[in-house]
């Protein structure tokens, strides 16, 4: 995946985005999928295909603690993939031509 | 002690105490008092008194409280020269630079916490946040940037500024990133004219 890509998957909705903060400014966050809604301010309908994408990118990784699945960022994944979208942007200028 | 009654009735019930009496502490720290109490009360000549009041309905607060959110959020949006107007240009100065300080934190937090701090900095070597306090320049520069993303971007950037700044966010609402910022800039005003 391009990190245009990666950036247009990190950015496309504001509850993602919401989710990316959230973990960011926690990096060592581990909650099920109704924390991190109730922690964004909504609700586990409105962030689960959010979750869902995260996870697939591999941003967030899911275990299970106890009789609880969780999510948690993964770091090393989250570098690498942020990493190739800085490579992107590099590339860009502002105004819009490359 | 206070109690809310039938039919939005406040009874407010005071029961005083005998001045021979050895725990003679002051009333609001005391936990509601016994039977005895008050009865050694009537024995001093002092009788409880019952206070009622009559509470306004619940649909009434409702109204009130709306009212009172109406206007000031007109007293924010209708009007918006009448701040800034009425500031003196060095008060106007002063504010309109603490916005924009508070602006470029908020933003510089935002790109950072969504995307990383690598990120921010190629972006900022980029001048992204060169007059950020230009709504419109800085929306396309986002724009030529993130495309779709900006939007994102600057719904975080607005809410961390709303909450920075004690404005109300609604995230149900379309955004519109300049008129968040004006409402924003003017919240600022109005805190730099009550110093």
């Amino acid at each position: 995946m391009s990190g245009s890509e990666v950036l247009s998957t990190l950015l496309v909705s504001e509850v993602r985005g919401d989710i990316l903060v959230l973990f960011h400014r926690n990096p060592g966050l581990i909650d099920t999928v109704d924390g991190v809604a109730r922690r964004v301010g909504r609700t586990t309908i409105a962030v689960i295909s959010d979750v869902r994408e995260l996870l697939q990118l591999g941003v967030l990784r899911q275990k299970r603690i106890g009789s609880s699945e969780v999510v948690y960022l993964d770091r090393a994944k989250d570098r690498e993939l942020l990493e190739s979208v800085a490579n992107h942007l590099k590339t860009v200028r502002i105004g819009g031509e490359k | 002690m206070t109690t809310l009654g039938p039919r939005n009735t406040v009874a407010v019930t005071l029961h005083f105490v005998s001045s021979k009496s050895s725990d003679n502490v002051p009333f609001a720290a005391k936990p509601a008092r016994s039977k005895k109490a008050v009865h050694d009360a009537g024995k001093a000549r002092l009788q409880p008194v019952h206070l009622s009041v009559i509470a306004p309905a619940p649909k009434d607060m409702m109204v009130m409280a709306l009212r009172a959110r109406e206007s000031s959020s007109t007293n924010l949006h209708d009007n918006p020269e009448s701040v800034s107007a009425s500031l003196s240009p060095d008060q106007r100065f002063a504010a309109e630079k603490a916005f924009s300080s508070v602006l470029v934190s908020t933003v510089r937090e935002a790109v950072g916490n969504a995307l990383g701090h690598n990120v921010l900095e190629i972006l900022t070597s980029k001048g992204l946040l060169d007059d950020a306090s230009n709504s419109r320049e800085f929306d396309r520069k986002l724009q030529s940037l993130f495309g779709n993303g900006a939007a994102v971007l600057e719904r975080i950037v607005v809410k961390d500024l709303s909450r920075r700044l004690g404005i109300r966010y609604d995230s149900e609402a379309r955004l519109d990133y300049e008129k968040s910022l004006e409402t924003a800039k003017e919240a600022c005003f109005v805190g730099s004219r009550l110093k």
